[in-house]
């Protein structure tokens, strides 16, 4: 029952990427913020990593049939992200800020890692150089606000369904 | 080596690895076939997309008319003066096309590269990412739509289908800057002769298309709208890619290129018309698979 609240909820904001994210307000630029791979975060850091990863795998699989044409890129980037922050935070002095800084640093590894295997399996256009002038500090506003905008609700949510399992 | 079979994660890592090299390697392989799992999950999300999409569709639409209302005086003034152009410009294209089907009468030819139905649909969902610029369309073959086919919004071309299911669509857009993403295109020159070309590559700096591949004896210049030729065996031709902006020499200086300023919006748009071309595609000899390219 937890999980499949937790399924919903991740759903909901995989869907929101698509359309309400990129869709007509986010344009498809570099605004996006990764909601789905934030929440994933937040399912590692306050839940257990098995289930991040398990929904990682789920997720990034989906992403893959839904908004790409190539099957693997996503698999791997929605499941490793996840397990890298949270085996950071294992070694971090935990605070807000710790999390709000790893999240983000994370958040820009995933856009690192779609933009290299991108590149490497089907080519991209985008040079480089564009990608860590433009791209990558406008996308780290973004992200920092989305973890901002989504450090209180998924902490309650991860929490208290976790809280209801041990009873 | 035992101690290394013993070694559990590092086992798994690497299978992971393998096993995700493998589905990498198998996707690309049929990248232009969907298959029945990706057809189905497809389907499914997009009954989910297509609850957001629509009011977030209302919204934008609203947010967008109370915008133009206020364009409206000087657009209406602007269209009041072209009106008479108008006028003799719809008579002149009738007499044309009747001269034009009586020619084709008289030489018994059957359709042309220029006919074609359009199909509308809605946007659903979109990529989330700079390098690859995917949407995702609300019809898909139980509609008739294939892969290949152009896709077009009011303003001009937007992009084509890569991928159907059965009730969605995957569209790579023209700003995709894959390598596969080219477009078989033609300009009239300054003394009005065809130049014909590619359009193949987006300049993110500047948006705008690169129109590659173009003779260096061309004579272009700005302001020269570019259209599809149907050269390139799947789109219909006379579909408006955009206006020349800039021209220049490749790096070898053996062709010329041309920067073209985009008709369509490839950002905001939310419903567009996929093209379905009534000529044959030529030496086609399967739906599924060949070549992505136009």
């Amino acid at each position: 029952m937890n999980n499949i609240k937790l399924f919903f909820a991740v759903f909901l904001l995989f869907i929101l990427e698509g359309t309400l994210f990129a869709g007509p307000l986010g344009d498809g630029s570099p605004y996006v913020i990764h909601v789905t791979l934030i929440a994933l975060m937040f399912l590692g850091r306050y839940g257990k990593i098995e289930q991040a990863l398990g929904f990682g795998l789920l997720f990034g699989l989906l992403y893959d049939f839904v908004y790409s044409d190539i099957i693997g890129i996503y698999l791997f980037a929605l499941s490793a992200i996840p397990l890298f922050s949270s085996f950071v935070l294992k070694y971090v002095k935990e605070n807000v800020l710790t999390i709000i800084v790893t999240f983000t640093f994370s958040a820009i590894l995933f856009e690192l890692d779609i933009y290299f295997f991108t590149a490497s399996v089907v080519g991209v256009g985008v040079p480089f150089k564009e990608l860590a002038t433009q791209i990558i500090p406008r996308s780290l506003i973004a992200q920092l606000i989305g973890i901002i905008v989504l450090y209180y609700p998924m902490t309650r949510l991860v929490q208290s369904t976790f809280d209801e399992k041990r009873g | 080596m035992k101690r290394f079979l013993n070694n559990r994660k590092l086992l798994i890592t690497l299978l992971s690895f393998l096993l995700l090299v493998i589905l990498i390697g198998i996707s690309l392989q049929g990248r232009n076939q969907t298959h029945w799992y990706q057809s189905f999950v497809r389907d499914t999300v997009g009954v989910g997309q297509r609850l957001f999409a629509t009011p977030i569709g209302w919204i934008d639409d609203t947010v967008t008319s109370v915008k133009e209302v206020r364009d409206v005086y000087k657009e209406n003034e602007y269209l009041k003066s072209r009106l008479g152009d108008y006028a003799g410009n719809s008579v002149k294209v009738r007499d044309l096309e009747r001269e034009n089907n009586e020619l084709k009468d008289m030489l018994k030819l059957k359709g042309s590269i220029r006919d074609y139905t359009l199909l509308p649909a809605e946007m659903i969902g979109r990529t989330s990412s700079e390098w690859q610029r995917f949407v995702t369309v609300n019809i898909g073959k139980e509609q008739g739509v294939k892969a290949n086919m152009a896709v077009v919004t009011a303003d001009g071309l937007v992009g084509r289908v890569i991928q159907t299911s059965a009730y969605t669509s995957l569209v790579q857009l023209l700003s995709d800057t894959s390598r596969t993403n080219n477009v078989s295109a033609v300009a009239d020159d300054t003394k009005g002769k065809g130049v014909f070309g590619t359009i193949e590559g987006f300049d993110e700096e500047t948006n705008l298309l690169k129109f590659t591949k173009i003779p260096n004896d061309a004579k272009l210049k700005k302001g020269q709208i570019v259209t599809t030729s149907g050269l390139g065996g799947k789109y219909p031709s006379g579909i408006v890619v955009g206006k020349i902006e800039q021209v220049k020499s490749d790096q070898y200086g053996a062709s010329k290129i041309a920067y073209v300023k985009p008709a369509a919006d490839f950002e905001q748009f939310g419903h567009v018309f996929v093209i379905q071309r009534e000529a044959k595609e030529p030496f086609a000899e399967t739906d599924k698979g060949g070549d992505t390219r136009e």
